[in-house]
This record gives structure tokens, sequence and C-alpha cells, in this order.
């Protein structure tokens, strides 16, 4: 972790800063950048979780947008914001298939249920991405006195709507909670907490620990416990332990202070819904009787919840952080050492923008590391860097609706967000629980998905657009009724679907095998859907559209 | 090769028929290699309510329990799970317990991933996938997982995940289109094996091309993926993915892949007896609900296993190793809700093929509760403390594979085999 690299600067005498650094340096990647037109891709479905248009490309192409343009218009665009909210869940976890508490808990119909768990998963990475797509100064995650909220939330959860810039999201909007907690943004948040639930004996330290791991990159879980039991068994309790044997407090010592300030999420019940919905002011001390401890954060006393938010804020390793996970999330890689110099690099970028998220992004997505597309040659290749990435569900569920208009549902469910029904985790996804770590390279599950979404997608869109003028189509612009396959009309049709599902234009051996194809497939066919739908199938199962 | 319309004209015949065909990689010869289940029990059992008798030390034991030994193996008698002694009494002589395996933490994931990897580095293949993996390309699905954790990293396209609720099964038939809110109907057979040929083709030679790097490994990937899945679809009506409630019945789903060679290895989670779950800090009692019922169930599959019959002329039993284990043990002490905290050490159960059975391995200290040192050879005390490294080293023994090769930092439990 770089996190450890910092340590170690951090540890030399002042004067020896810049060896510490020029020490550290990366040896520069011996990669081969993208091609324009692949990078273009890359922008688009990273920013905005969607494939670039063939206008964009043409444009491109002819030299009157340029890939910065782009990438701004990107960052700017709406999908940006749900595409933001994405790739901070897929680090946060919290879009899991049930909680403690469902609709029913609070007499809402069962049918609800779902919409209940998929607003609850969101509220973390949505309000967060609010933040980022508001230019709002990162330290708002932790200091915003507002959320984000949608209908069916505020009739669960004491928090009301309240004025604020529209979001680009349906159904959210800004609201606020009424039940008297603290400002802290997303530390103060029922969805996180939710997620991050505290067993009676856990005293919240597992909250804590979120709050090392999410927003420090620093995990008390994943240091080695070093109990001596002979001590643990000669106290009363193990709770006693964590306070006097010199084996755990190393650790307790900071980790219990912050726990101590989580107090008023704290539950009774673990399954009570009125105990889960609302803060509860009054158990705020409740962590400093049990662990006869102050809140603090780190050394620093906390005067009580209310002073987390501005802790944190104030904390180096906050900032660092938030570039180390959006670095992960853009390189599709966890960061190392080896990219101490960079994340320092990025670290100061992101402060030059005010902390905004788009500026971070703007120069994560100009690092070498973002733009590798190859090897140089006589290079020693290094499979960790992500040369090509594979899509997640979420940018595959948007990518095939925008290019189709199949979104993929069964039962109010989408299908490639959830596990409970659904494909998320046999597309390669994480369900937030027992999978927490997306899958970068394909396997037969997700095979599998890509091959049913492709047929279903190519389907819909050809039986919906082929029997409109062409002028009423949104992707079949170019092909007329009774076009065969190899006309001019058929191969400027499949130039327009190779240009739009794989950005590039197809090669004449393509345009060959697909002509045969076609012929093949239009001889048994009963519409001329159907032969276009099978092209489109056979495009969107090939690695050059679920990749990038 | 090119896919031209003459040739694929010429082809159209051979190529629709061969979908019809059993595919080559199941007629591939893997008969006598090892296969393993692994039954998983999230949440972190507790060794000493049924299969770790420490009474006399400072580890709270069930009430009224007493110790007890069946074929060599001593176990926890308790009036509350009858079914763990009546297991070793029917299957002792094919069971290894290793006891005090330290998990190095106290958090569920933490242990998840070191007790199932050896590792808690991101990216690494866990003992399930590794040795799927590790049985080459000749499987359609080498590593079922029909439920439970996994860690995949490059060797992800060796895992078919089932889903929670057997969701493969409704993408293999269809009905996952049918059943959508935009209904759409599957292509024509015909239609299908065009694309799917025209596809592999694409793919192999996108594998020959894409040079050095993730590329490549991708490609690669995609290519064998895409093979295995088009086999799968061709034998997936013979196959009920989605069956089963029970553990022993979802357990059989996927002793039937490893009986007909289309998997390696197969994982089943057990979440407990009504599933309320292994983590018993407020419920203790718990415990011995859940391992009565496990242990019944594993009565039912080791039944099941030598039911079935194997691919080298015995049963299945005599080529499928199970695996019982959990990510963390349970703290000696009652807490005052009357459950157990979590604990580093654990417990894991090895039976069936290739074990050397009626025995149990390591122990745990009576005054510290810490595993005590083990010997690995000949399964006595000695000074190797027992980690997750060493049972996936065993493991991989297990599997024929030297484990040196993938796990430097252990040696295999030798103790534990049968051959060794």
């Amino acid at each position: 972790m770089p996190y450890l690299a910092l340590i170690a600067a951090c540890s030399v005498a002042p004067d020896d800063t810049d060896a510490v650094v020029a020490a550290s340096a990366p040896v520069p990647l011996a990669v081969v950048p993208l091609d324009d037109a692949a990078l273009l891709r890359r922008l688009s479905l990273d920013l905005r979780g969607q494939l670039p248009t063939s206008e964009e490309h043409a444009a491109l192409a002819g030299g009157e947008l340029s890939l910065a343009e782009a990438a701004e218009a990107y960052l700017l665009d709406d999908a940006f914001e749900s595409r933001f909210a994405d790739l901070v869940a897929e680090q946060w976890l919290t879009r899991i298939d049930e909680f403690n508490v469902g609709a029913s808990d609070f007499r809402l119909h069962e049918s609800l249920d779902r919409s209940l768990v998929e607003d609850v998963g969101n509220e973390a990475p949505v309000f967060l991405a609010a933040v980022a797509a508001g230019d709002l100064p990162w330290t708002d995650a932790v200091l915003a006195d507002w959320t984000m909220t949608t209908d069916l939330l505020e009739s669960v959860w004491p928090v009301e709507s309240i004025d604020g810039p529209a979001s680009t999201l349906e159904g959210w909007h800004r609201g606020r909670y009424t039940d008297g907690r603290p400002r802290g943004g997303v530390v103060m948040t029922n969805g996180l907490w939710w997620r991050y639930w505290s067993a009676p004996n856990n005293y919240n330290r597992t909250r804590a620990a979120a709050i090392g791991r999410l927003l420090l990159c620093d995990d008390w879980l994943t240091r080695p416990i070093h109990v001596d039991p002979a001590q643990a068994l000669d106290v009363s309790s193990l709770e006693d332990a964590v306070s006097t044997q010199t084996t755990c407090v190393g650790c307790h010592d900071t980790l219990d202070p912050v726990a101590a300030s989580l107090f008023g999420f704290w539950w009774f019940d673990l399954y009570d819904p009125l105990e889960m919905r609302s803060y509860h002011a009054e158990r705020e001390q409740l962590g400093e009787h049990y662990f006869d401890a102050r809140q603090a954060w780190f050394g620093k006393a906390m005067e009580g919840p209310v002073d987390l938010g501005p802790r944190i804020a104030a904390d180096p390793r906050f900032m660092r952080c938030t570039v180390e996970r959006m670095a992960h999330a853009l390189w599709r890689r966890e960061t190392t050492d080896a990219d101490f110099t960079t994340i320092t690099a990025l670290e100061a970028d992101f402060a030059a923008g005010q902390y905004r998220m788009r500026p971070l992004l703007r120069a994560l997505t100009q690092t070498p590391e973002y733009r590798a597309g190859g090897w140089a040659e006589g290079a020693t290749v290094d499979t960790a860097v992500r040369t090509r990435r594979v899509m997640q569900p979420s940018q595959l569920a948007a990518a095939v609706e925008a290019l189709t208009g199949y979104r993929w549902r069964q039962e109010g469910y989408d299908q490639l967000s959830n596990d409970e029904i659904g494909f998320r985790v046999l597309a390669g996804g994480v369900d937030g629980l027992g999978v927490a770590i997306a899958d970068e390279s394909p396997s037969v599950s997700r095979a599998l998905v890509v091959q049913r979404l492709a047929q279903a997608a190519s389907q819909y869109v050809a039986e919906q657009e082929l029997g409109k003028p062409a002028s009423e189509r949104a992707l079949f612009t170019l092909v007329a009724e009774g076009d065969k396959p190899g006309s001019e009309g058929w191969l400027a049709q499949v130039e327009l679907l190779h240009l739009r599902a794989w950005g590039v234009r197809p090669t004449a051996t393509d345009l060959e095998e697909e002509v045969a194809f076609a012929e093949a497939v239009h001889a048994g066919a009963e519409t001329e859907a159907e032969a276009w739908a099978a092209v489109l199938e056979l495009l969107l199962r090939d690695p050059r559209f679920w990749t990038y | 090769m090119r896919f031209t319309r003459r040739g694929l004209l010429r082809a159209f015949p051979a190529l629709v028929g061969a979908a019809a065909l059993v595919p080559a990689r199941l007629r591939a010869d893997t008969a006598g290699e090892r296969k393993f289940l692994f039954v998983f029990c999230p949440g972190g059992w507790d060794p000493a309510w049924a299969i770790a008798p420490v009474f006399g030390s400072v580890a709270a034991m069930p009430e009224g329990a007493t110790s007890a030994t069946a074929n060599g193996i001593e176990y926890v008698n308790d009036r509350m799970s009858p079914a763990v002694g009546t297991f070793f009494q029917d299957w002792g002589t094919r069971a290894c317990l290793l006891h005090g395996i330290e998990s190095r933490s106290v958090a569920h994931d933490v242990c998840l991933r070191l007790i199932l990897t050896g590792s808690n580095l991101p990216g690494s293949d866990d003992w399930p996938l590794t040795l799927a993996a590790l049985s080459g390309e000749s499987r359609v699905m080498p590593y079922v997982n029909l439920s439970g954790p996994t860690y995949a990293g490059p060797a992800v396209s060796s895992l078919v995940r089932v889903g929670e609720n057997g969701q493969l099964a409704a993408l293999l038939d269809g009905s996952a289109l049918a059943n959508a809110e935009l209904p759409q109907r599957l292509p024509r057979a015909e239609r299908s094996a065009l694309t799917d040929a025209l596809l592999a083709l694409r793919l192999e030679r996108l594998a020959a091309e894409a040079g050095a790097g993730r590329a490549a490994e991708i490609a690669a990937s995609a290519s064998l993926s895409e093979s295995r899945r088009a086999d799968l679809v061709s034998v997936a009506d013979q196959l009920d993915l989605a069956g089963g409630v029970s553990l022993s019945e979802r357990a059989g789903v996927g002793l039937e892949c490893l009986q007909r060679g289309l998997s390696r290895v197969a994982m089943v989670e057990y979440i407990g007896f009504l599933g309320l779950t292994w983590d018993t800090h407020g419920a203790q009692v718990n415990q011995a609900g859940n391992f009565e019922e496990l242990f019944t169930e594993l009565s039912l599959i080791l039944t099941d296993l030598k039911a079935r019959p194997g691919t080298t002329g015995g049963t299945l039993a005599d080529e499928v190793t199970v695996v019982v284990m959990s990510e963390m043990g349970r703290f000696p002490r009652l807490n005052s809700r009357g459950g157990k905290e979590h604990w580093t050490y654990t417990s894991a159960l090895l039976v069936g093929a290739g074990v050397r059975g009626g025995q149990s391995i390591g122990g745990y200290h009576p005054e510290t509760y810490r595993g005590v040192g083990v010997n690995l050879a000949d399964g006595g005390e000695g000074d190797v403390a027992l980690n997750p490294s060493h049972l996936g080293a065993t493991l991989l023994a297990l599997g024929g594979h030297d484990p040196a090769e993938y796990i430097p930092d252990a040696e295999p439990i030798l103790a534990a085999l049968e051959d060794a």
C-alpha cells in the first residue's frame, strides 16, 4: 500500500524528503497507450458507463473533438453521477441483497422489498456521487448536513426532502435527517450503518473498522492478531482484555475511541425496525461507558459524534485514501508502493482542484496507467497493469441499454444488479458479502450472462426498430427493408454496428465473415429482424464489445 | 481459417449436428483424479461444542456433555447433538480432524480470506479454485460453487457460480429471458450453432493474435470460457443445478457434477439449523443444533457418495474427499449473553478419499486454548503451529499436486494423507 510508503516517508528527517521521493520514483511504464478511438471508448465507459456515440467517434476521427474535450464532456454528462455511484458501490459494498429488516417490517407491502433494499444500499454511494457531481469539496463527504433520499426512504426513515440541486438519478433528491443526528456526511447515514451493523459484543468496532478501511485505507481488521490467551483468560471477560493486554491495546487504543463515537447508531435489538430507523442521540455517550474511554480520533479527543466528520476531514490520510481509491477504480487494480510518487502527484492535483472530484478524475485519466493499451516491444510484461479491462455488470447493463434500449428486468429487479434472482455475481460483479472483489477476467457464468443478455437485447431492438421508418430508429438507421447481406445498405449498417459496439470499423475479414454468417442465418430466418438480431448478438458476445 | 459463405454453408449441417454431440472435454481422460466436495460453515463454528473435546480446560463445554471416542476419533458426546457420535461411529475410519489451525484474525471477512486462500492479499485464488484450475482445461465447470464464499483471481475461468438460488439454471434453459419484464425467446438452435461457431473462431483468432499481457490473458480466458459455456449448455438438460433444499440435497447436485466428470470441485454452504448461523455471540446453544444437523447431513452425503458409481470402477466415495470447515473458531469462555466471541483458532474435518482416517491431528492447549504444535509427519505433538496454508498444502497434496509449487510457506500435513 502506498500508505506504508507514506509512513516510511514520515519516519525520516525532513531534510531527507527529497531523497525519499527520488528513491521511490517509479520506473516509467513501458506501455503503449491506447489509440484515440479505444481511449475514447475507455473514457466514456469509465466516466459515464456508456459507449461513445457514433457521432463522437466521427468527431474524434474528423478532428472536431479532442480526447480532452471528450473527457470533459463525459465528466459533465448526466450519466456521470450514476457511474460514480457504481464505482463507489463496488468498493463500499453497500449494495447487498438483504438487510436486517424489510418493507413489511415498516408495514409496507412486500412488493416494495426490493425497492427498499436498493434504496438503502444506494444511499451512501448516491450521496457521495452527489458530492462529486455537484463539484463540492470532498470534505463534504464527511461534513455535509444533508443526504440523498427517495420517497420510499422518507416513508420509513426520519428524513425529509430539502431544496437542493436536482439529481440526475431518477427518484433521488436531497434530504435531511430529522432525528437530531449531527452533521457528518456519509458517516451519519442509515444506509452505511445498516450495511455495517454491529453485533452486541462488538460494540461498533466493526463500524469503526469500516471507517478506517473506507475513508483512511487503514484497516484495523487486517492487522495480525497476537492474543495472549493466558492473559485473556485471566481477566473476567474478553471485553476487558482488549484494554489491558499489551497485545490488544495497540489496535484497540485507537479503534475503540472511534467506535465509541458511533453509539447514536447503537441498536439494542438488531432486528427492530424502530431501533434501526432512527439515530439515538441519548446513546451517544454509551460507548464511553462500555469502553471506559473517551471518544477520540487517533489520540485527539472528540466532544461527541459531532466531531467525527471534522476529524476525518482534517486527517491527511482521508484525501490520500480518496486518491488511492479512485486510482483503484480507474486503473482497475490495487495501488501499491510502486505508485507512491504517482499517487502523491495526483493528491497534489486533487488539492489544486480544491478537493473536487472531477479534477482528480481528469488527472487520473491522463496517467500512463490509465491509458495503457499494450506493451512496448521487448518490455517486461506486467499483467497487473490493466491494458485491457472487463466491463463490470453495471457497465454492461448501461452500455447494452444505451445501444439497444433493452434493460434486463424481472419482477422489479434489475437482473445485473442483484443476486437474489439476478446475475450480478455470475456476471463477475460483487454482492457485497460473499464476493467482495469483482472478477477481472472472463468466466463461464459470465459468458452465459453475456450470451443471454446479447440475445435478448438484440432481438428486442431488431424487432422494435425494423418495422419502423428509418427516421424513427435509433440503431438500425442505415438499413432499408429488403437489403440483402452484402448489399450497400447492409454493409453500411454493419459498419455502424461495429463502430457503436466495438468502437472501430470492421475489417475486410470481419465483413466477409459476417456476410456469410448473415446469409446462412437469413436462409433459415423467419424475419429480417432475426437475421439482424443474430449479427448484433455476435458483436455483443465478442470481447471487443465487453472489454475496453 | 476464414468463415466464408461457401465454407459455412458446407459446414452448416455439421455445425448444427455438433451441438447434439457429447462435448469433447467430457470425454477427456480425467478418471482417477481426486475430486473434492467442500462444505463451508460461515460465521465461525465452535469445535469445542462437537469435535474438539477439551474437557478440563479453560473452554466452556456443553452442559452435561462428556468425551467419547469412536473409531479412534475423540468427540463431544452431547445429548443435544447425537448425530456427531453416530457420524464418527459410521464414518470415523475415513475421517481425520485437524485442530488448532490459526487464522490470525477475529474478523469474519479477514478470516474467510485467510482460511480459504492462506493469504490476506486480494487477487488470490482460493483452495477450491486452485484445485479446480489444476485439473487443466478438461472439465466443463472445474469448480462448481453452489453456495458459499469464493475468492477468485487469475483462475476465475475455472469457477462456475450457480447463484444463491440456482440462477445459472435459468440462464442455461433460457427461462431467464422468457421471465424477463420484456420477455424474449431463445434463438433457433440452428442460428445459435452458427453464432457459437463464428464466435469460437473469432475468439481463437483473438487469443492467437493478442500478444502479451492482459489482452492475451483475457482473450485466452474468453476463448476457454466460451468453449466451456457451449459444452455446459449441451449437457444442461441432464442437470438440475437449482435442485435440492437441504445441505445433502444441494451437495448432491455437486456430487452429480463430480460424478459426470463436469467438475473436480464443488462447494456448498451450510448456514446452520433453520438458518440461525454459526455466529453465536448470543446463543451458544445454536451450535449444538447446527452440529446435529450438519453431521446428520454429512452422513447422508457420505451415503450418497457410496451409492454413486465412480469413474474408475469403484464408487464415488473412493474418489472424493469431503472437506468441512469454518473461517474461525469461538473464544473458549461464554460471554455475558450466553454466547461466545470469535477466536483465531479453528478446526477442519477431512473425510473420504485419500484421507488417513481414525485420527485427530493437533489440538487445543488446555490453559491457553491456542493450537498445540504438530509433527506434520506423524501427526503427534511437534513444533509446527498449524495455519491455513498447511490446510491448503494438505489439500493440494490430496489432489496429487506438489504443494511447494503453489504454497512455498507451508508443508502438507502428511499424517493426514493415506498415501504418505
